[in-house]
């Protein structure tokens, strides 16, 4: 392939006259665009000249034939003033040119590609300078016959027409079904004065087949460059050409298709390279940023290079965040705060354990910042439940730390993350804080977390860091403040610890066509979230939390008792009415999808406990209604469809019954059916032994045992997965549970009329 | 499909009170006052509607944002917006003008002005002042009494002068108690209409257009003359045809082209009936849909040769292209202009709000055979719920004919499935026969063309299967995927594992698991629209079923006879010596079912349900 770069760097230079006058811009550009395509379209490629799809492919949706990917940067450096002062700018030009030819097999695939949308122009402005983006699109279609029809690419409409922001939609003519599709979107961005690394994945892997993919990249000496590859993907080729440009190339042929899959990690299990390019600085900036040199090439990084970054950035929050005297004040006054509710629970601060005043610190956090009431963000306030936290590690660090408790912060890739040697920045990292010594964690991942609980992503961690703080005085230099040592290896919970018990009792109505189910719900660990977001209102969580802190007043009451918030007691009311007329519907909706049946009649439906405290950690709520649909007349017989009341179980598709890769799921989990049959008066039970069964194996548990004692059938299902991980040779026995699982959805039991 | 009818754009928002069970009353317009006023424009735009409208929003309950969209486009501004929070000036709020990217549509001219507007406690009140013009009378057809909130108090007053001729059509009015008043002043005629507490426009899925339930006005404007010049607008419906027509005389179809490639796809053909179904055919398989609404081309179809070598085009475009492919071969076709059955009107009225839509003819011996390309998998002679019974302005020289497109019966949408099963063990084996016709045909192929080829067999057989894994089927084959003239077929053997339940000398199975409208009961606490079912429905289940000599029937389920003006339900199973057969057939034959059947339908639905859970017994000798 002949070098682009000349070409499309003048092109870029041109940009900045887009946004001063818009018909001599349109102008140019259109000129700009033809160039370009003339430029591609006569790339000397083999792997673009259409060829014969082999007999394999044919049956496929789409074949990707060639992908090619071009990336050009340049650096340009020119002194500007700042005032009266000298000051040197660096332009950064990145030109990024993603080609593709496609054979479209089927209706599917032509539908995919018949309209192509794009951000044909954006400017951001800021105080370094302002960023351009101009993206260029190229299309043509291959005939059959062998003829080819270049579609004129700037006929697009605008769906966006700002003066800094246009965006654009191409819809591509005469395509149809058997066609080549020639594509390319080309993008190049003019970014001023900005250091960050741009981070590209170069992925090798497609739910169509790919033919031919390659790479190519072609960088100024002056950036740095990192890269490495995962799961297998071929070695990124970097050598320098003779004027020390960085030069990168990959090629792969013959990609096979891959199916979606079912619990897979990806950064662990499919191939792809990841590469990150910066602008190079001095050796002194370099250690300060976690930045390479000018043309330093960096294959593989360091692992610990990643983690010494990690902790220059904690130090600097340390140092702005703790050490500092405003950063530190935030932390004392929930100490403050903690210790006034341990007064109000007759309790010392002092005198309680370091775990006992960790809780207390921690549930004061949540009542004082995270479910505190705000009349100005009344919407916010009430939809508390559904913000999710980063686990909060380095503000929980703090929160243990003023109150003089020995803690650390845990780091370490999610367990289906990066592996951590195979880590290249610290956003492939999680933190989470711990007490050293007993190993117990404190973090938010939502408000309805509790104290010393392991989190889901980091369960079954083996190698981790574990990061604390030195005084500032005794360490220079404000970004090397940690100590960092070997972190712990985070054990994995059980399927008993994450779980969803269900404790039914059903009864044939009177007419004998429903089946009245008296249900008490009880969920465990990382099974509980979900459920709790959708069931537990803002204001029951308030006042359950206010109680556990013996907060004397309720909410209402303390407004009402202030002479400012007095006023909106009203709306505050109006607005709480409004959400628990919502909640019925919400424990309908949830019956609903958990029973996969209509579910009439709610009734007497009510959150029992929150489970958002250590001490009280099960969620547990009740509810009353109907199901229709399983009870089944047979003359004056009844057939109960006795499977079905497990709900929805998890189907595995024909394509998913052979696995060539490990199974990658979020955490070992059980479900549970404690269900109590009243034989109605008159009819006796047919059955019950059927209903019997035990599927029992390395990788988990499907067993039911029913009985009849009396007037009542009493049936016990257990499912079990027992891992959050089994390797490939395991599937065949997961299949065994699972299977069993489904089949036991076509059970019945018969009501013989006596 | 036409330029879309911005009055009627803003329901299509989503507002939180749409879905909800009681009307949100929390944010209301406590005050509208709307003026329309004609004014003299430019020699550009002769003459314009000036809109000036000031909605004071007020809080009931507790403090909350709502978001305030006002549509415009290439013949309407939005001249002024004015923002008042609590009475403050400085509220920072800046709104957004952009594109409207409504669902479907691949590019309109349609733009919306919005803007979140804060109520800031309790008893709070916000006011939102908007000054817009509309451009040209044409486009200025209806004005809607409703919102998506409740409106307290509501006058809207039109002014019309002397020299401009309009009429006024109201719509609805009756159900929502509105004083209306005609006085002359100075020179104009002023039509003032007040509403008291107009309740929100409610959205519901498979439901009518707002047209056909909330209040409104048509503004059917006539002519004008503002100064020395007349302006016919759409007096009759001759002035909107010949309207249409002189787009139509634009259009620049280039004949030669058009010919050749009709010529390529009826080579060999010498029946008109054969070359009209090939030409369709043709441009329902290469023509992709894709919907334009912008400016005049909202309105004057696409250049066929554009078509042609696009390989796209909206329906106008179509209409157009398979109108001139057709004429090419000396067959009498026709463009014609229809609204959908969302719309309330008919031609009566003359109006650009009338219609949304265009399809062709072909006039076979005098009568027209309705073709709608658009319809991508619909047969020939088969035509589409959406448009049956719709009134046409067929094209037709400097005239025009009106005519209704015929009403199809539910069996143009029969969906047939017989199965041969015999006992063995606790499955059922046997061999099954599934097909579909008309609109039940265009669903699957719609369904199952949207999956990627490699997917579709096993797609297929997880459809029929209903994803279950007791529902085995093998030797799947499939018939006339290609070919929508005639019925879709496949065919499968099958293991139905499980569907026999044995207790003791008893066997018990329950043969429909198709179960058609099982689920279609109706919330009443909920659904206050009627209910409009996509389309005409009939459904026929049968399965024969042998079973062993050492069984016989000790019971069976009584017949299920349901019929009703608008639907029917009848199921019955009957046993020969060795051979149950069971047959359940559900018709429904009209596709509006109105709130007060919503009773009688669920009583219905509930013994349907009853009569498909009734199990066989079979005892053992």
């Amino acid at each position: 392939m002949k070098p682009i770069y000349h070409l499309i760097i003048v092109v870029t230079f041109l940009i900045p006259y887009l946004s001063i006058a818009q018909t001599k811009a349109e102008d140019t550009y259109r000129k700009e665009s033809e160039s370009l395509r003339k430029e591609i379209w006569g790339w000397d490629s083999k792997k673009f000249k259409a060829g014969e799809v082999s007999e394999t492919f044919k049956n496929q949706s789409k074949v990707i034939l060639a992908h090619h990917t071009e990336l050009v940067a340049e650096i340009k450096s020119k002194t500007v003033f700042l005032g009266p002062f000298p000051t040197r700018d660096k332009d950064q030009l990145i030109i990024e040119i993603v080609r593709e030819m496609i054979q479209l097999n089927d209706k599917s695939a032509v539908d995919e590609f018949s309209e192509l949308s794009f951000t044909k122009f954006q400017k951001s402005s800021g105080f370094s300078g302002s960023d351009l983006s101009t993206t260029y699109l190229g299309v043509r279609i291959l005939k059959p016959d062998g003829s080819i029809k270049e579609v004129n690419a700037d006929e697009v409409v605008l769906t966006k027409d700002e003066r800094n922001e246009k965006k654009a939609r191409l819809a591509v003519p005469d395509l149809q079904q058997g066609d080549i599709i020639d594509y390319f979107y080309a993008s190049s961005q003019k970014i001023s004065n900005n250091l960050s690394e741009k981070k590209y994945q170069i992925i090798l892997f497609d739910e169509a087949p790919i033919l031919n993919y390659t790479f190519h990249a072609s960088l100024e000496k002056k950036y740095a460059v990192e890269y490495r590859s995962y799961n297998g993907a071929p070695k990124l080729e970097v050598e320098k050409s003779d004027d020390n440009r960085i030069i990168i190339n990959i090629e792969k042929k013959n990609i096979p298709p891959i199916e979606s899959a079912l619990w897979v990690a990806p950064a662990q299990q499919l191939p792809f390279i990841r590469l990150n390019i910066s602008q190079g600085v001095s050796r002194y900036e370099g250690s300060r940023m976690g930045r390479g040199r000018p043309g330093e090439i960096t294959e593989n990084k360091d692992n610990e290079a990643v983690m010494k970054d990690k902790g220059k950035d904690l130090s600097s929050d340390y140092y702005y965040g703790y050490w500092m005297k405003d950063g530190k004040m935030q932390y004392d006054k929930i100490e403050i705060l903690a210790k006034q509710k341990a007064k109000q629970q007759g309790l010392d601060f002092k005198q309680m354990n370091d775990e006992d005043k960790l809780a207390l610190l921690f549930y004061t956090f949540r009542f004082n910042n995270l479910i505190n009431f705000d009349i100005n963000k009344l919407e916010r306030t009430l939809n508390s439940g559904y913000y999710n936290f980063n686990g909060l590690g380095f503000p929980m660090y703090c929160l243990a730390k003023a109150a003089k408790l020995e803690s650390a912060i845990l780091v370490a890739p999610p367990r289906s993350g990066f592996r951590i040697n195979e880590i290249m920045d610290e956003e492939d990292l999680s933190s989470y804080a711990y007490l050293p010594g007993s190993n117990k964690f404190f973090y938010f991942n939502s408000i309805f977390d509790s104290p010393f609980s392991v989190p889901d992503d980091f369960e079954g961690v083996k190698k981790s860091v574990s990061v604390t703080f030195r005084h500032p005085a005794m360490a220079a230099p404000i970004y090397n403040l940690t100590d960092q040592g070997d972190g712990i290896s985070v054990p994995v919970s059980t399927a008993d610890k994450n779980a969803h018990l269900e404790t039914l009792t059903l009864s044939i109505s009177p007419n004998l066509s429903n089946l009245n189910v008296k249900r008490k719900t009880v969920v465990k660990g990382f099974m509980k979230v979900d459920l709790q977001r959708r069931l537990i209102l803002y204001e029951d969580f308030y006042e359950y939390e206010r109680k556990a802190l013996k907060d004397e007043k309720s909410l209402i009451e303390t407004l009402g008792d202030d002479k400012k918030s007095k006023k909106y007691v009203d709306e505050v009311k109006n607005a709480f009415a409004e959400a628990r007329k919502m909640q019925k519907d919400h424990f309908e909706t949830e019956a609903k999808s958990w029973f996969n049946q209509e579910i009439t009649e709610m009734k007497n439906f009510k959150v029992d406990n929150l489970g958002v405290r250590h001490t009280a950690p099960d969620f547990v709520y009740s509810s009353e209604f109907n199901v229709g649909g399983l009870v089944k007349k047979a003359g004056n017989n009844i057939i109960l469809e006795i499977g079905k009341i497990l709900g929805e179980q998890l189907i595995i598709k024909e394509t998913q019954r052979k696995r060539e890769i490990d199974v990658h799921m979020p955490f070992a989990r059980s479900i549970e059916n404690e269900i109590v049959l009243n034989i109605p008066d008159g009819f006796t039970v047919e059955g019950v032994n059927e209903l019997n069964r035990d599927i029992n194996n390395e990788t988990g548990i499907f067993k039911v045992a029913a009985s009849v004692s009396g007037k009542t059938v009493i049936i016990k299902v257990k499912k079990h997965y027992l891992h959050n991980y089994e390797p490939k040779e395991n599937w065949e026995k997961m299949l065994a549970f699972l299977n069993a699982s489904n089949d036991w959805l076509g059970t019945k039991l018969l009501l013989k009329k006596l | 499909m036409k330029r879309l009818f911005f009055t009627l754009l803003f329901p299509c928002i989503s507002f939180i009170s749409f879905g909800q069970v009681e009307e949100d009353n929390n944010v209301v317009i406590s005050q509208c006052v709307r003026s329309f006023t004609f004014v003299k424009g430019n020699p550009e735009h002769p003459v314009q509607i000036k809109e000036k409208s000031e909605r004071t929003y007020y809080c009931n309950n507790y403090r909350a944002n709502t978001t305030v969209v006002e549509f415009y486009s290439d013949v309407e501004t939005i001249d002024e917006v004015d923002i008042e929070v609590s009475g403050k000036k400085k509220h920072g709020i800046v709104p957004k003008y952009d594109y409207y990217n409504a669902e479907g549509i691949f590019y309109s001219d349609a733009r919306v002005c919005y803007f979140e507007l804060p109520l800031e406690k309790k008893g709070a009140f916000s006011q939102v002042n908007i000054n817009k013009t509309v451009l040209d009378p044409k486009y200025f057809t209806q004005i809607f009494f409703a919102d998506d909130k409740i409106m307290e108090d509501q006058k809207i007053s039109i002014s019309i002068p002397s020299w401009m001729e309009v009429e006024i059509k109201e719509h609805n009015l009756q159900a929502y108690n509105v004083v209306k008043s005609k006085r002359e002043e100075g020179g104009n005629t002023i039509y003032n209409y007040t509403l008291k507490n107009t309740p929100s426009l409610r959205k519901e899925r498979a439901a009518p257009g707002f047209s056909y339930y909330a209040p409104h006005i048509m503004v059917l404007c006539k002519s004008a003359k503002p100064q020395g010049e007349t302006f016919t607008y759409f007096k009759t419906l001759a002035d909107q045809y010949g309207w249409y027509r002189s787009l139509v005389k634009q259009i620049g179809n280039d004949e030669a082209l058009v010919k050749q490639k009709a010529n390529e796809i009826v080579g060999g053909l010498t029946n008109e009936e054969d070359k009209v179904k090939a030409i369709y055919r043709w441009v329902q398989d290469n023509i992709r849909y894709i919907a334009f609404e912008n400016g005049i081309a909202g309105f004057k179809p696409e250049k066929a040769q554009e078509v042609l070598k696009k390989k796209y085009g909206d329906c106008k475009g179509m209409a157009n292209l398979l109108t001139e492919m057709l004429r090419s071969q000396k067959i009498d076709a026709r463009r014609c202009w229809i609204g959908t059955r969302q719309i309330a009107y008919d031609y009566s009225t003359p109006s650009l709000s009338v219609d949304n839509h265009m399809i062709a003819a072909w006039i076979n011996q005098g009568k027209p055979v309705f073709l709608d390309a658009t319809e991508k998998y619909i047969g020939f002679g088969e035509v589409a719920e959406r448009i049956q019974g719709r009134q046409t302005l067929i094209e037709n020289e400097e005239q025009y004919l009106l005519q209704n497109v015929p009403v199809a019966t539910y069996e143009q949408n029969t969906a047939t499935e017989v199965r041969k099963l015999t006992v063995e063990g606790n499955s059922l084996k046997g061999h099954v026969i599934q097909s579909w016709k008309g609109e039940n045909k265009v669903w699957m192929l719609t369904q199952l063309f949207d999956i990627k080829q490699d997917k579709q067999e096993m797609a297929l057989r997880q459809f029929l299967a209903e994803g279950k894994t007791n529902f085995e089927i093998t030797n799947l084959s499939t018939a006339n995927l290609d070919n929508y003239n005639v019925d879709l077929k496949v065919e499968y053997d099958v293991v139905w594992k499980d569907a026999i339940s044995v207790f003791g000398k008893e066997t018990y199975l329950e043969i429909n698991n198709r179960r058609s409208l099982e689920a279609m009961m109706i919330d009443t606490s909920k659904r206050k629209l009627p209910y409009w079912f996509y389309f005409k429905e009939h459904q026929v289940f049968e399965t024969e079923l042998s079973y062993p000599g050492n069984l016989s029937p000790t019971h069976i389920p009584e017949k299920m006879t349901l019929v009703r003006p608008g639907y029917s339900f009848k199921g019955i199973i009957t046993n020969t010596p060795g051979k149950l057969v069971y047959r359940c057939e559900v018709i429904i034959n009209q596709t509006e079912l109105k709130q007060p059947q919503f009773e009688e339908w669920n009583n219905d639905i509930k013994q349907l349900n009853e009569f498909y859970n009734q199990q066989v017994v079979l005892t053992s000798k």
